[in-house]
This record gives structure tokens, sequence and C-alpha cells, in this order.
């Protein structure tokens, strides 16, 4: 590895360094209080709206809410999204549960039982910036978000 | 399956299969007000929690905004202590807005929803008048121009035919007629061919001129107007039109139908009269025929930001007038948190 690569590495390490990455062991509803606390603080020190830390506390919720109640235990993480002329959050909600049979469906209103009211994972889609789901049967569920402080070009949600 | 997830609270299960008036208790005063109350006194996190899930719940059991803000505010006013400082008050004040901003979160990502669902149906509204464009196209252009040419021929044969032949031949001419009215009559139905071709002032001249041959009905067209407006605009007044002849038509046993085109300042304005049976305002109360034409004259007016007025008691006619603003005004979009 060149050098002047692994000095920027090293670089970006120590800027980024008091607010890293953060998990929290997802099992019970006291842990989603964690790692709701863990994201709001991250939003916070990055510079997110009163709103925008709300919305981002939210989509935590909802996707650890789906951990405890489908695949009992799961691990939720938040950490400094970079992109060449913003930065985010990213929160990546992973578990090893029972999975999605058609991933592509649950992300879709009227699918949920909330009877698509908007809720659930379709209601994280739209308060995100990016949203990708992976998941399988008995291959576990990995939902990761990034929400951006200016969201950049091209990159803004349709509609 | 791990698509949705319900609040861990206990009455959410009814909420979701209870009628409206069962669920509007879902979400009880007093377990928002004791949540407040808790937020307002120890830990930040729980509180907020807990707010969103009820504000989920709320969502969920279909609690209306406004009811939910006027029971923070009452909540509030009960848990606000009287013997604390004004700092200390401020604190618990902000404590209980960023409780509130909390417990409305659900309903920001339903109206998000809404917002993604609105714009899709604008989407497939788009769609499908652009199919019913496509379609229109073909039957006027394409089994138009066949029919067209196979009545010329028609007539062609006409003069070389023995004379006994010639009422087989006027049988033959008459049935291509019909056909020829039907296919019009159907394309103009999915979509108003003639408006891109001729524009709105022409394409209602033969609208009407058409009504006049084929029906007992006298009808005329008066038309004062020059410069021709948007095509929303003439897409809508012209449907509106159609509607409002149909009526005439079919329903207020009229010897007279008259449409006038005039513009009055920035408004194009169209009036369709008859000298029928009035009584509309009583019909288009019933859910008949006539009600329904009345509301879609309507709906497509409101579209383009235009208005309906109707004038029809009882024994004197029916006079529809359509007014359609001819300068464009942008109505203010609403932007979201950003």
């Amino acid at each position: 590895m060149p050098p002047t690569h692994s000095r920027l590495r090293r670089s970006r390490r120590t800027s980024t360094r008091h607010h890293a990455s953060r998990l929290a062991v997802i099992r019970t509803d006291v842990d989603i209080l964690t790692a709701r606390e863990q994201g709001r603080a991250l939003a916070t020190a990055l510079g997110f709206s009163p709103a925008d830390r709300v919305l981002v506390a939210t989509a935590i919720s909802e996707l650890a809410n789906n951990i405890v109640r489908y695949a009992k235990r799961g691990v939720i993480a938040v950490r400094v999204a970079q992109h060449p002329r913003t930065k985010g959050i990213t929160v990546v909600a992973s578990d090893d549960g029972p999975g999605i049979e058609n991933p592509g469906l649950a992300v879709r209103d009227g699918y949920s039982t909330s009877g698509g009211l908007g809720l659930g994972l379709p209601g994280v889609r739209r308060l995100m910036d990016e949203f990708h789901l992976e998941s399988g049967l008995d291959a576990g569920t990995t939902v990761t978000v990034t929400k951006w402080l200016t969201p950049p070009d091209g990159l803004e949600r349709a509609g | 399956m791990h698509a949705e997830l319900n609040p861990v609270m206990k009455s959410s299960r009814r909420a979701e299969r209870g009628p409206a008036t069962d669920v509007a208790a879902t979400v009880t005063d007093g377990d928002y007000a004791a949540a407040l109350r808790l937020n307002l006194s120890s830990g930040r996190e729980p509180g907020l929690g807990s707010a969103y899930l009820l504000g989920r719940s709320a969502v969920n059991a279909h609690r209306g905004l406004i009811d939910l803000v006027l029971l923070h505010h009452a909540a509030l006013a009960a848990a606000l202590p009287t013997d604390v400082s004004d700092e200390e008050r401020r604190k618990l004040i902000g404590a209980a807005g960023d409780f509130l901003a909390e417990s409305l979160s659900p309903y920001e990502m339903a109206y998000r929803g809404f917002l993604e669902a609105n714009a899709a149906l604008v989407g497939v509204n788009a769609t499908l008048e652009g199919e019913a464009r496509r379609v229109a196209r073909l039957l006027h252009d394409g089994a138009g121009q066949i029919l067209f040419a196979l009545q010329l021929a028609l007539t062609e044969l006409d003069r070389a035919l023995p004379a006994h032949l010639a009422p087989i031949l006027a049988e033959i001419r008459g049935l291509t007629q019909q056909l020829d009215d039907q296919l019009h009559c159907h394309s103009r139905e999915l979509y108003p061919v003639v408006l891109e071709d001729l524009g709105l002032f022409s394409a209602l001249r033969q609208l009407v001129e058409g009504l006049d041959r084929r029906s007992r009905v006298v009808c005329s067209f008066e038309c004062g107007v020059s410069d021709r407006p948007r095509a929303e605009i003439e897409f809508a007044v012209y449907r509106a039109v159609q509607e409002a002849l149909t009526n005439a038509m079919k329903h207020a046993r009229a010897h007279h139908v008259c449409v006038r085109l005039s513009r009055e300042r920035d408004w194009l304005q169209c009036s369709v009269a008859d000298d029928g049976i009035g009584g509309v305002a009583e019909l288009s109360a019933r859910p008949t025929r006539t009600g329904l034409g009345l509301t879609s004259i309507r709906e497509r007016m409101k579209l383009v930001g235009g208005t309906v007025e109707i004038r029809s008691a009882k024994g004197q006619g029916t006079e529809i007038v359509l007014r359609a603003p001819l300068v464009e005004t942008r109505t203010p979009q609403f932007r979201g948190t950003r």
C-alpha cells in the first residue's frame, strides 16, 4: 500500500473518531432505546436539524422493532456516511432471523400489517435518502439506510 | 414475516380489527398524559421512545392529527408544575415539544406515503390518458381513413351499377355511414383527437353541428373568442361541454340547445343553455346518471382552476356556465422538512 494512502486513512480515522460506529445488540424494547439514543447522538454531532434527528430515531425504532418482533435478536449499528460533497448517517439493522421470502414486496405499502398507512419498511424508505434491503428465507435480514445532511444531486428520492 | 411491526402497546391489536368508533379510544388520553409526565420527570430517550409508539398506534387507529395535538396541549397543561422557576418551565416546555414531535413522526411517515401515492396516481392517470389518446388516434386515422376510402368507392360504384341494384347499394351506404358515425363517436369518447387537429373552437363547432344533424334538437354554436387556450383548458372545456350536451340531449327534453363561447377578461366563459324542463339541482341530489355527469363536469373544471355555475329553475331550462382561467396560475408547492 503506498504511503500516501495509509496516511490518508489514518487522518480520516482521527477526524471521525469521536463519533465512530456504535453498536447496539437488540433483544428487548430497552435495547431499542439504546439504539435510538446512539443514532440521535450521532445525528446531532453531525449537525442534522431537529426534525431530521426525529426522523432518524423513528427509522431506528421501526427497524429495531422488526428485529424484536420477527428475529428476536439482532444488531443495530450507526456510523458516519461519507460522500465527496456531504456527510450522512448510516443505520445498519441486521439479524439472522427467519428472513423475508420476498424482499421486493416487503417495501411496498399494503403488504404490511398497517394496511397501507405507510408505516413499517415502506415508511423507513421514505424517511431516509437511501434504502437497501437484503434478505432471504432462513438467511437473516440486513437493512441499510442512509440519510444525508444535504442530499447529493441524483441521490434524492424521486417524487 | 419481517415486514411490519406493531407497537408493543396492549391496545394496538384491537385497533386494527375494530370499527372506527372503537379504535378512536386506542390511544387513551390517560396513556398519552402518563407518558408525557414520565418524559418531563425522568430520562429523555425512554419518554421519546414511548411518544413514538403512541403516535404510531394513533396513526394505526386513524386518530386525527389535530386531535392528537389538542390531547398533547391538554396533557401538557395538566403536567406542567406551577412551583418552578421560569428557566425550569422553559426547559419542560421544550422537552414537551420534543415529545410531541416524536409522537407526530409516524404521521410524517404516513404523509410521505400519501405524497408518493398521489404522485403515482397522477402518473397512472397520465398513462391512461396517453393510452386512450393512442387508441383514439388509431381509430380516427387508421380505421377512419379506410372507411372513408370505402365510402368513396361505394359512390363510384353507384354510378356504374344497374338501376335495379341501387336499393341494395343504398342500404350498404347507409350501414357504412352508421359505422362511420359510431367509430367517430367512440373515438371521440376515448379522446377528442379533433382537439389536437382543429383546436377547441372548431372541435366544439363540429360537435354541436353533428348533434344538430343527428338529433331532433336544434343545436347552435356561437364563438366570440379567437385565441386558443392552453391544451389542458381545451381538453377540460371540451369534455365538460360534451357532458353538458349529453345531459341536455338525454334528460332535459329540450327543443333548442346553444353553446356560446366568450371571453371575460382573463377567463374563458362557455355557456351551454337549453330550453328543457330544468330542475337539475333536484335531479342531481339523487344519484342519477345526470348527477354523475355534473360531478364529472365540476371535477374537470376544478382540475384546471375553473368554475361551474348551474342555473336550472324547474320549467325554465338549464344553463351551465363554465369558466376557465386563460392565465396560468401556479399553486404554491409544499416542500417538506428540508
